[in-house]
């Protein structure tokens, strides 16, 4: 039995009439890649958002390393290891790559007031940043401003930020988004490297990208998971099948 | 105001390769010996005026630090110019000379002050941010005229402040005989205001004490805070890092560093008016910054001298009492076209020197002329000058449409 790191239990989450996440289970286990897939409206958004703080649902459990976190704060829970990468890209435009992992570092050491030392030239913050930036494959870009960057290379800076802390898990939200296919992927090459070392959860649209990577997929629909299971296992569900390609199929 | 469209400036790099390390290095240089030479020449109103120059370089290098690297478009600086010079002449008018005290009460003040001021404006952004401290700098204006046990709005005369330092019977005060003569009585002395000299070099060395200050501050960690905050406010409280906090740290440690500048210039002065909270002068001193260059620290010290030097120049040349209607819409035509300012256009390797001297050249040429034509043109001024107040409002409503032009600039650039 593989240890589970990230467990959601029983979660539901309703807005109005409308129930986006309805008794909801999943269970991430450690060092795998696991995947949540599903068609537009099936509640994907709305669960990354109660992981990482952003929502808190109506009923259930997020249990993070044995700890119940379904009531802290955004930044507590990724002060404890559970760092989310965001669907738009959100880095800081006119810092160059190097300072905006070095300030995602920062986030996690500490408080702040430091007045005087050069916090560029503080090793504790740049070895962790240059580290995270090898891993994304960045690191030759790393003194360029990052409104320079492309779009994919801010992605995957994007990424670098959010492992820079070294989470256990990182929740990933649709990192292929408005990607070109070369630049998608340069990307899966990237989410490859973390299997094993991290656990991953990946909410994507691209399908391709899900089916290479994954280690486990859960289909969510109407926010209930209709099936959990190996890519192969996927692929062969008849539920799976009717809700992506209609009850004719 | 966010810094997408910015293009970035190069870090500066204390080498001889660097024009810019060169240029602040020897401006240093030349700055520190000045007053030898100014009163050699007996030219005492021009060590005065740089003095002033020095104090204004203060306030606006404190703006810069929450303007440039914060985002924070703070229209009532001047609140801490009068702060300061407040501190000076309430303790002045009963018989407290002590400048260390003084000192003191003019940074605890203005702390006070902007904790007040920022903890209420910074809940906010954007033009209510601007608008909510000119309000509450207008008020301290306002307070300060009805201040009637303090010249209310005429002002009042202040002593200078006494720094006397005796340690173990030796006086280390700073002596203002320093280059010249020892004596008043003495013949060769054309010094008559030898205080000046001790102004100077004090203003002088707090003006190297704040750059230095706030250049080390931006690039700490909290100021990568900061800086984090001004780009991406969002992004920041989602990677965890309570924002208001330092947001609010940092406004009031602008405050200080500007209520030292109002410490100084009452002491320049030797006169406390309300009319140094006056929003005008908040004006100045972000025309100061953004002529200089925002978000840099040298450059709004650059801004403060070049703004004063162009006012004393127009004010010689075009004449007294109608100057700032040439001043006006010429500061609107500098803030329009200074697009990072003056800091920005000197070049970061010796190779860029000469065609930076053509560029300077050109400009200074250009200058001289615009001031020649109008020194020229001063009858019609004359005539203009003549309406009451007219050029108080010329001057009004050109700061006005320059802040306007720039904040309309700056939010267009950051939303494409």
């Amino acid at each position: 039995m593989p240890e589970t790191v990230l467990s959601i239990e029983r979660l539901v989450k309703r807005f109005g009439g409308l129930t986006a996440t309805n008794d909801l289970s999943i269970a991430v286990h450690k060092g795998e890649l696991h995947a949540v897939i599903g068609p537009n409206g099936a509640g994907k958004t709305t669960l990354i958002a109660q992981l990482s703080g952003l929502l808190t649902p109506d009923s259930g459990r997020i249990v993070f390393n044995g700890q119940d976190v379904t009531a802290l704060p955004a930044h507590r829970r990724s002060a404890l290891g559970l760092a989310r990468s965001f669907q738009v890209t959100s880095i800081f435009l006119n810092f160059t790559a190097e300072d905006n992992v070095a300030l995602a570092v920062q986030a996690h050491s500490g408080h702040s007031f430091r007045f005087l030392r050069s916090a560029r030239s503080e090793s504790a913050l740049r070895e962790p940043a240059k580290k995270a930036l090898e891993r994304v494959g960045l690191a030759h870009r790393a003194d360029v401003v990052a409104a320079d960057l492309s779009h994919g290379e801010q992605r995957q800076l994007e990424i670098a930020m959010a492992i820079a802390t070294n989470p256990t898990v990182l929740l990933l939200d649709e990192p292929m988004a408005g990607m070109g296919p070369e630049e998608s992927t340069r990307m899966i090459d990237v989410l490859r490297g973390f299997k094993g070392t991290h656990s991953l959860l990946l909410i994507e649209h691209d399908m391709d990208a899900v089916f290479q990577l994954a280690d486990r997929i859960t289909v969510l629909v109407y926010g209930q998971a209709i099936a959990t299971g190996t890519p192969d296992e996927i692929r062969k569900n008849p539920e799976v099948k009717r809700a992506y390609l209609g009850d004719e199929a | 105001m966010s810094g997408a469209n910015i293009t970035h400036i190069p870090e500066l790099r204390a080498s001889l390769d660097d024009p810019r390390f060169v240029l602040l290095v020897l401006g240093a240089a030349v700055l520190a010996v000045f007053p030898y030479f100014g009163y050699i020449w007996g030219e005492t109103y021009l060590v005065s005026l740089v003095a002033k120059m020095l104090i204004f370089a203060i306030a606006a290098v404190s703006l810069d630090l929450i303007l440039g690297y914060g985002g924070m478009v703070s229209f009532g600086h001047a609140a801490y110019i009068g702060l300061g010079a407040y501190a000076v002449a309430v303790f002045s008018k009963y018989g407290v000379d002590n400048g260390y005290l003084q000192l003191v009460c003019a940074i605890a003040g203005s702390a006070l002050v902007a904790l007040f001021i920022g903890a209420i404006s910074l809940r906010t952004s954007g033009v209510y941010f601007i608008m909510i401290t000119l309000a509450f700098t207008q008020m301290l204006y306002y307070l300060g005229i009805s201040l009637e046990p303090f010249g209310g709005d005429d002002g009042m005369n202040t002593k200078r402040s006494d720094f006397s330092l005796k340690l173990l019977g030796i006086d280390f005060t700073l002596n203002d005989n320093l280059f010249v003569c020892e004596k008043r009585t003495d013949k060769n002395c054309k010094v008559d205001d030898r205080d000046g000299a001790a102004i100077y070099y004090a203003s002088y060395l707090a003006l190297l004490a704040s750059v230095w200050f706030c250049r080390r501050l931006v690039s700490s960690r909290f100021g990568m805070v900061i800086r984090g905050a001004m780009s991406n406010p969002v992004r920041m409280q989602a990677v965890g890092f309570p924002i208001y906090r330092y947001r609010l740290t940092a406004f009031v440690i602008a405050g200080c560093i500007c209520g030292v500048a109002g410490f100084l210039f009452a002491n320049h002065q030797q006169f406390l008016s309300p009319v140094y909270m006056n929003w005008l002068r908040s004006g100045e001193i972000m025309i100061m910054g953004i002529l200089g260059g925002i978000g840099t620290i040298y450059g709004a010290a650059i801004g403060a001298i070049g703004l004063l030097t162009l006012e004393e120049v127009l004010e010689g040349y075009v004449g007294k009492d109608y100057w700032q209607m040439v001043l006006g819409p010429l500061l609107v035509l500098l803030v329009l076209f200074a697009n990072r300012g003056i800091y920005s256009l000197i070049p970061h390797r010796m190779s860029g020197v000469p065609m930076f001297v053509l560029r300077i050249g050109v400009f200074v040429l250009a200058l001289a002329g615009f001031v020649w034509l109008m020194s020229k043109a001063s009858p019609i001024l004359k005539i203009a000058g003549s309406v009451p107040h007219l050029p108080l409002y010329v001057i009004f409503a050109s700061i006005l449409v320059a802040l306007g032009l720039r904040y309309w600039q700056e939010s267009r650039s950051s939303h494409a």
